[in-house]
């Protein structure tokens, strides 16, 4: 069968859907991923062919704008969840629903079988309407769409249902047929019946193992540092903790390997003697050589570092991140600490505690356990293919 | 489990076993994909983690060296010389040899860091492009089992084993004494993504697996959804060939496009960015489109015909797309694909010195491209193809068939009698 991906031009998003699509092509299934022109260079290098559909959304430029009410938001989730006139749902739309048309054109031409598209990607959904065959929300990260929660809110949004009105098309209740969800159930909201467990493959970008890393010392705990690039573009430099945690660590009988983009190598400073700073390699590539991790509680970074049973500490700045990683702090094989509880002596204590703490240890491999247990994402595709041959399809 | 795949840094050895990689990963397994520096940008691009090992070799170079020029030029060979070795002459031979000792030369620079890096990340299983030899020798090495792939070329292919038979030539043989490792003669298991209509019998070790075209990153134009202005032929130059004999086929394909564009409304033409600055003045006619960059098998299904070398890639993917093919080749190995898509009546199949040169060759090849046209029998030769790669096991299915291999070193039972063409 035909299957098309659409994908938003946030590359995490397409990261953790890249191991599904390729499921579909190793299926024998004729696969595409439908991305703005920006995303080409990323996609086409992930072993898959793509379309380029109309639009050139500046995601970040759209979440610096709405910087101060998702912060806002942060502190009272209660309030900015819903209701009229709601900011950040008004930009969720702009960010999201500028390629709808071409989305809807191109998937009129191509005529899948089945649409996935990543939950910044709702003109998927309106296609696979349109077309009356099934649409995959897959899910980047931790989420609640595809919770009993989430669609009750879905359905409470002004304006949700607009882009099916748009169609002719009257839609209640939540529009995808199901929804993907790479993250361990038991760091989620319980999931609604529409909700697909699926284990999280890494895929962080096209690159090989990385070279130029120090032999292992017999003994010496690896630590891997890494901050994802999207929170210091939202943001800004302030958001880029490295420094301070390469300083916060000093002196901790511990080897760090920091993962860099070379661009901001330079802000590292020197370097002490058990600090290397590598080219960012795929992280997952790195990660199976560590024994611990800091990060900036990205989604993506917490399911690498689940998936080689290493114990976390995130610090973070967002609400996405904060969600995530106080889940995983919960779950007891991470510690969260939100930015501004992050002190020098915070960071060293809670480094001290990953490599020490082996009740942190143990709920890691927990974790890692629970998430191998998930169906592969061909065991997901098996069923996706039962799917799409139950649905009635008109053609032509 | 673990798979370390490998292959020497070609692409066309390199492609085929993408969809299998592709297929180890979704099913939650750790791969991890070998060869010298020179495959990174490819592999990368492919989606999969790569693993740099050895130093890369002047294999254009080797291939075209004083001993081994004749290959590129070759006559017929004897009908299904590769499943009939005895009927391969002493020359024949030697060739075949010089390639299994060019092959020795590409495993000794990969092999040392190849070894080193299985220690250290210590798979269960080894899948190796069927010619690239550092692969099995790593597998005895670590004393694990290994899988050889075929490129999609029909026939076993053992150029490292005297006469196809059971003695390995010695370069061969000083790899596995080099590390102390006994001469694995026989891979445990084989996968073959060849077409049931052209493969050979490889034996019972071997698991056939549908072949899924991916033919390099790429992005889709819409052209080839809109209707066609008519009859739309393609006419392919494989970037193995224009690599390995640099701009001595172009003489070749601008005959192949002017045959095309004089029987057809349109001819699209795929080859490399290098390739369109020599065939400039034949591209000039407006029949014709240009497709650089863009994977095959996104517009191979609206082709009426395929003209190209003989690749086995090329061969596949146009089978799948059940489209009659015109090949015309140069070395044995593509011959092979020619002739076998010939005896299965999907295509027509020519050396490349049995075309003429100039306009007598035009005309031939405008012949063949009227009678490829003209006689449906072609198109439904090249959809039983097509049937017959869909009814065989996916990739997907087949990873069964390499976990099974890891655990006990032996293939699931065969639940099908294989099916003979």
């Amino acid at each position: 069968m035909r299957v098309l991906v659409v994908t938003s031009p946030w590359p995490t998003h397409y990261f953790v859907m890249q191991p599904l699509a390729g499921a579909f092509r190793a299926a024998g299934h004729e696969v595409l991923i439908a991305a703005q022109a920006s995303m080409s260079d990323l996609v086409t290098r992930s072993g898959l062919p793509m379309v380029a559909i109309d639009g050139d959304v500046d995601l970040v430029g759209i979440r610096r704008r709405t910087l101060s009410r998702e912060l806002q938001a942060r502190e009272k989730p209660a309030q900015a969840a819903g209701g009229e006139g709601n900011e950040v749902f008004d930009s969720w739309r702009e960010a999201t629903l500028s390629n709808l048309d071409s989305v809807v054109e191109f998937a009129s031409a191509w005529l899948p079988d089945l649409i996935v598209a990543d939950t910044m990607s709702p003109a998927g959904l309106v296609a696979a309407r349109v077309l009356g065959i099934p649409g995959i929300r897959h899910l980047w990260g931790w989420d609640f769409l595809g919770s009993v929660e989430g669609e009750k809110l879905l359905s409470a949004l002004p304006g949700f249902y607009e882009p099916y009105e748009r169609y002719g098309l009257k839609v209640t209740g939540d529009p995808a047929t199901r929804t993907v969800d790479p993250c361990p159930p038991s760091l989620q909201p319980p999931g609604s019946p529409t909700r697909i467990s699926m284990q999280y493959v890494p895929y962080n970008g096209p690159g090989s193992v990385p070279s130029g890393l120090p032999p292992r010392a017999e003994g010496r705990p690896r630590i891997c540092l890494t901050w994802g690039r999207s929170i210091t573009r939202i943001i800004g430099d302030k958001a880029f903790l490295l420094p301070q945690i390469i300083r916060a660590v000093d002196g901790i009988d511990a080897d760090f390997v920091v993962a860099i983009d070379p661009a901001d190598r330079d802000g590292l400073g020197e370097l002490p003697p058990n600090v290397v700073a590598l080219d960012a390699p795929p992280l997952h590539l790195l990660l199976d050589t560590c024994d611990a991790i800091v990060h900036q509680g990205g989604s993506g970074t917490v399911y690498n570092a689940i998936r080689y049973g290493l114990p976390q500490l995130a610090i973070t700045h967002m609400a996405d991140q904060d969600n995530i990683s106080a889940a995983l702090e919960k779950s007891g094989a991470g510690i969260h600490l939100r930015s501004e509880e992050a002190t020098a002596e915070a960071i060293r204590r809670a480094v001290a505690r990953l490599v020490d703490d082996s009740g942190i240890a143990h709920a890691a491999a927990r974790l890692r356990a629970e998430m191998l247990s998930q169906p592969a994402p061909a065991q997901v595709v098996a069923e996706l293919e039962q799917l799409a041959a139950s649905a009635s399809r008109p053609r032509d | 489990m673990r798979v370390l795949f490998t292959t020497f840094p070609w692409h066309s050895h390199h492609f085929p076993m993408v969809p299998i990689e592709q297929a180890c990963l979704a099913a939650g397994h750790e791969v991890r994909v070998a060869s010298t520096p020179a495959l990174q940008p490819i592999a990368a691009a492919s989606g999969l983690p790569f693993v740099p090992v050895g130093r890369d070799v002047n294999l254009a170079a080797l291939s075209n060296d004083r001993s081994r020029a004749a290959w590129h030029r070759q006559e017929r060979w004897p009908q299904d010389w590769p499943i009939h070795p005895e009927l391969l002459n002493d020359d024949q031979f030697a060739m075949i040899e010089n390639l299994g000792r060019m092959q020795a030369v590409m495993a000794d620079a990969m092999l040392d860091d190849l070894l080193e890096y299985a220690r250290a990340w210590r798979p269960d299983l080894v899948v190796h492009d069927a010619v690239t030899l550092a692969g099995p020798v790593v597998a005895s090495a670590l004393g694990i089992p290994s899988v050889s792939h075929l490129w999609g070329t029909p026939g076993p292919q053992r150029i490292e084993m005297r006469r196809f038979g059971s003695e390995p030539i010695p370069e061969y043989a000083a790899l596995y004494e080099r590390v102390g490792a006994p001469l694995r003669a026989e891979p445990t298991a084989w996968l073959d993504p060849c077409a049931p209509g052209t493969r050979y019998e490889i034996g019972p070790t071997c698991r056939q697996v549908r072949y899924v075209p991916y033919n390099g990153p790429g992005v889709m134009p819409l052209w080839p959804l809109e209707p066609r202005r008519g009859t739309r032929i393609c006419v392919t130059w494989g970037a193995t060939s224009t690599a390995l004999r640099g701009d001595s086929v172009l003489d070749l394909v601008s005959q192949c496009i002017r045959a095309a564009t004089s029987m057809a409304d349109e001819v699209v033409v795929a080859v490399t960015d290098r390739a369109v600055e020599g065939l400039k003045p034949v591209l000039a006619d407006d029949r014709v489109r240009l497709a650089t960059n863009l994977p095959l098998h996104l517009f191979m299904g609206t082709c009426d015909l395929v003209v190209h070398h003989g690749g086995a890639g090329t061969s596949l993917t146009a089978a799948l797309a059940g489209v009659p093919q015109l090949a015309i080749t140069a070395r044995p190995e593509p011959s092979v694909n020619g002739a076998r898509l010939a005896a299965a009546g999907a295509a027509q199949h020519f050396l490349t010195h049995e075309v003429p040169a100039g306009e007598d060759g035009v005309r031939l090849l405008r012949g063949e491209i009227a009678e490829l046209m003209g006689f449906p029998g072609y198109r439904s030769a090249a959809r039983e193809l097509a049937q017959g790669i869909l009814a065989q096991p996916t990739p997907a299915a087949t990873v069964a068939e390499l976990e099974s291999v890891a655990r006990g070193g032996q293939l699931l039972p065969s639940a099908v009698p294989l099916v003979h063409h």
